[in-house]
């Protein structure tokens, strides 16, 4: 329950988009790191921030991209449909908790749409199913090159995402959308962010490389040998549906 | 302002002033109705905007006009107050009754924006607002209203007055 002491939503509207003073955001940061409270509402303020803003920027129509075709692509209208709640994982360590975005760095979210319509953000840990559709959000304090690997229990690497150049403009949802194949088990899905491309072919020997030295087990930790590039994964598991 | 501006703008303010509609009026194709007009107010009166030292206080300011604008035409009024008085948290009232502060109990909270409505002059609408919905405190309430905090503190208390008096007639006597 919030009390005299606590933070009003405009105090941390204002917070959110940079209308406070150093004192101001000093005595808010004081604030929230005691009441969890008002820590929680700052969170809510601010996903509802980012899903209005994502929405405002998902595409009509799904653009066709030649790397989705293993695994398929959602019906421009279900890609249109998708309203999404972010939470960012943080770089660049992979072991970092997830829901924390480190100042200044890169972060990357995984969004899911169920086969019953339902949207949700994807925490680590999380079970979808094959038939499910993923898509990412990252967001980059300069522009970078951006590529998603999905690394599952069959030892495949799969590129989500081919190398994308990514500016510096807050979080931006990647073109289209993947759908889970029927491989069950664990999948980790790491986004890399580059200053240079490294190449499809190069991205698929460091994913297997790694998997490797992980024994094939993608649920381990699991860290590609990306020189120059921040990275960020997360692991879920697919299980088939009841 | 070009339209890069105004999209800037939208993607800014547009998610401050969909959440206190949707808490205000309770109603989603009334609240993207206030959200369209409120930029239209922005462009409209762009000098204004631009001039304030929090833009986010004069959103605020027409958002809950606006709002309570829309309350004010009383074709929706019943309905509306119904499912606002339900979604109020039960919990907001605990502190003020017992221990003197100024927020209403449970029984209060239920019927405070029909009280509002029904018995207190229309300034102390926004006030209500501004406290229970956005849980603002008195100097907030007092900068967005170009009143001093003494009056906010006043009117609070009027408010509260008015909302007891107003949940009086409900209590059932055994």
């Amino acid at each position: 329950m919030r009390n005299e002491a606590c933070l009003s939503d405009l105090f941390l509207d204002r917070w959110r988009v940079g209308e406070l003073s150093e004192l101001e955001m000093a005595r808010g940061e004081a604030h929230v790191r005691q009441c969890l409270v008002c820590a929680r509402r700052k969170r809510e303020l601010d996903r509802q921030a980012l899903e209005f803003d994502v929405q405002l920027r998902l595409p009509r129509r799904a653009p066709r991209r030649a790397w989705r075709t293993a695994l398929g692509l959602l019906a421009a209208a279900a890609a249109a449909s998708f309203a999404v709640v972010l939470v960012p994982a943080a770089l660049p360590s992979p072991t970092d908790a997830p829901g924390v975005r480190t100042k200044g760095g890169p972060s990357f979210s995984v969004i899911a749409r169920r086969a019953d319509g339902t949207i949700h953000p994807v925490l680590p840990g999380d079970v979808l199913a094959p038939g499910d559709a993923i898509r990412f959000e990252v967001r980059t304090e300069e522009p970078r090159i951006v590529a998603v690997l999905g690394i599952d229990a069959a030892g495949v690497v799969t590129p989500y995402v081919d190398e994308v150049a990514i500016e510096a403009e807050g979080p931006q949802l990647l073109p289209g959308a993947i759908r889970l194949d029927e491989t069950l088990g664990p999948e980790r899905i790491v986004a890399l962010f580059c200053d240079e491309p490294l190449g499809r072919t190069r991205l698929l020997a460091i994913g297997a490389e790694a998997l490797r030295q992980a024994r094939g087990d993608p649920s381990r930790e699991l860290r590609l040998d990306a020189p120059g590039c921040a990275q960020s994964s997360i692991l879920i598991r697919k299980e088939a549906t009841p | 302002m070009d339209a890069s501006t105004i999209d800037e703008l939208y993607r800014r303010y547009g998610p401050v002033v969909l959440r206190r509609a949707r808490a205000i009026l309770g109603d989603e194709e009334a609240a993207q109705d206030v959200l369209q007009e409120v930029f239209v107010r922005v462009v409209e009166q762009r000098g204004s905007f631009r001039g304030e030292a929090s833009p986010m206080t004069w959103i605020y300011r027409i958002t809950t006009n606006l709002c309570l604008n829309r309350l004010r035409d009383g074709r929706r009024r019943a309905a509306i107050l119904e499912e606002r008085a339900k979604e109020m948290d039960p919990e907001v009232g605990a502190v003020g009754a017992g221990t003197g502060g100024t927020t209403p109990s449970t029984a209060e909270a239920r019927l405070t924006l029909e009280a509002i409505l029904q018995r207190v002059p229309e300034e102390l609408w926004a006030i209500a607002v501004y406290y229970h919905v956005d849980h603002m405190t008195h100097a907030e309430i007092a900068q967005i209203m170009g009143v001093s905090r003494r009056t906010i503190g006043y009117r609070l208390e009027e408010f509260r007055r008015l909302a007891l008096a107003a949940a009086a007639p409900l209590e059932v006597v055994r």
